[in-house]
């Protein structure tokens, strides 16, 4: 049986672990995306770079949830 | 130790402050002092600061001309949409100026990231929605509540089969509540997020051994720093988005009223 300090910082662990792996795959597939219209049209670059930007940081706002939630865990409860 | 709250310093009145909104208050009256200065510098040949300054004016006029399809619009949101990324701009990048994180008051930090506090991210973005549904409902109020309160596929039911339907449409529009309340959630957090985590990580590297505590957290600074920099300008995008998509929704229906 784990008591509550530990069973804390393990939750905390997974929590992030499990949350890190989605807006990973989604940031790279994202920027796969970029790269390969840039690729194949350069000019077109200063356009694409702040959509990416911030279809990227919608990607990660997932992972940030984990990562709040990780923190509430860890010093708020 | 690292605190997910921002811990209380003192009271003014019935106000608590708390070591983030000292922070605030010390980056907006620095800030506006700065721009006194400018103002009282400024020429008609720019110098190095200024054409720097009118570089960045220009760029966020341009981006928010896009979002929101006419100049003058633009030039409507531009003061509040500019305050709020020139905020969070130096806001991110505070604990880089020196000795900032080194004063204390007892046993906390006097001064705090007012971005790793959550409720003024919670703030910012309830003050960025908030203002897209208030235009919203200047502009039509009717039409807004009935795009959330949907009860006008009622009005159409003709067959008996149409009832399922209507019923759909109107879950979905409360469902579109919730999603209001989830932008707002996650506006906040994803800055929080971001900006603590930051702190913490570089904290963490710091604290971890001594050999650690000096050359090892500097990768993990200029990560922090990006990070604090794109976050604002993702601030930016996403609040111009927002309020450019409820304003060019109604402003066909009224155009006297902006």
């Amino acid at each position: 049986m784990l008591d509550l300090a530990s069973a804390k910082v393990l939750a905390a662990g997974i929590c992030m672990g499990l949350g890190a792996i989605g807006p990973a795959i989604g940031e790279g597939f994202v920027a796969a995306k970029a790269m390969e219209a840039i690729g194949r049209n350069p000019a077109v670059s200063d356009k694409i770079l702040p959509n990416m930007i911030v279809a990227m940081a919608i990607c990660e706002s997932t992972g940030i949830y984990s990562l709040v939630i990780a923190l509430i865990i860890l010093f708020a409860i | 130790m690292i605190s997910l709250a921002a811990e209380p310093l003192f009271r003014l009145g019935p106000f608590v402050i708390t070591n983030g909104v000292l922070g605030a208050f010390t980056i907006t009256g620095t800030m506006t002092v700065l721009a006194l200065l400018m103002r009282l510098n400024i020429s008609l040949i720019p110098g190095r600061v200024q054409a720097g300054l009118e570089m960045l004016v220009n760029f966020v006029l341009e981006l928010l001309e896009r979002s929101f399809g006419s100049r003058e619009a633009a030039r409507t949101f531009f003061p509040f949409l500019m305050t709020v990324l020139l905020f969070i701009v130096v806001a991110n990048q505070f604990s880089v100026v020196p000795f900032v994180s080194q004063l204390v008051a007892g046993e906390k930090p006097l001064l705090r990231l007012p971005t790793a506090d959550l409720s003024q991210t919670l703030l910012l973005a309830l003050f960025v929605i908030g203002l897209s549904h208030v235009l919203a409902l200047r502009m039509s109020p009717l039409k807004h509540i009935g795009a959330f309160i949907k009860l006008k596929p009622f009005l159409n039911i003709r067959r008996v089969r149409d009832i399922p339907q209507a019923l759909l449409d109107f879950f979905l529009g409360l469902l579109d509540i919730v999603g209001e309340l989830a932008k707002v959630i996650s506006l906040a957090c994803r800055l929080f997020g971001n900006i603590f985590a930051g702190e913490v990580m570089v904290a963490v590297i710091a604290g971890l051994t001594t050999l650690t505590a000096f050359v090892v957290p500097i990768p993990f600074m200029v990560l922090s720093i990006f990070s604090g920099f794109i976050q604002a300008f993702v601030f930016l995008l996403l609040s111009t988005q927002f309020i450019a998509g409820t304003y060019k929704s109604y402003y066909v229906e009224s155009p006297t009223s902006h």
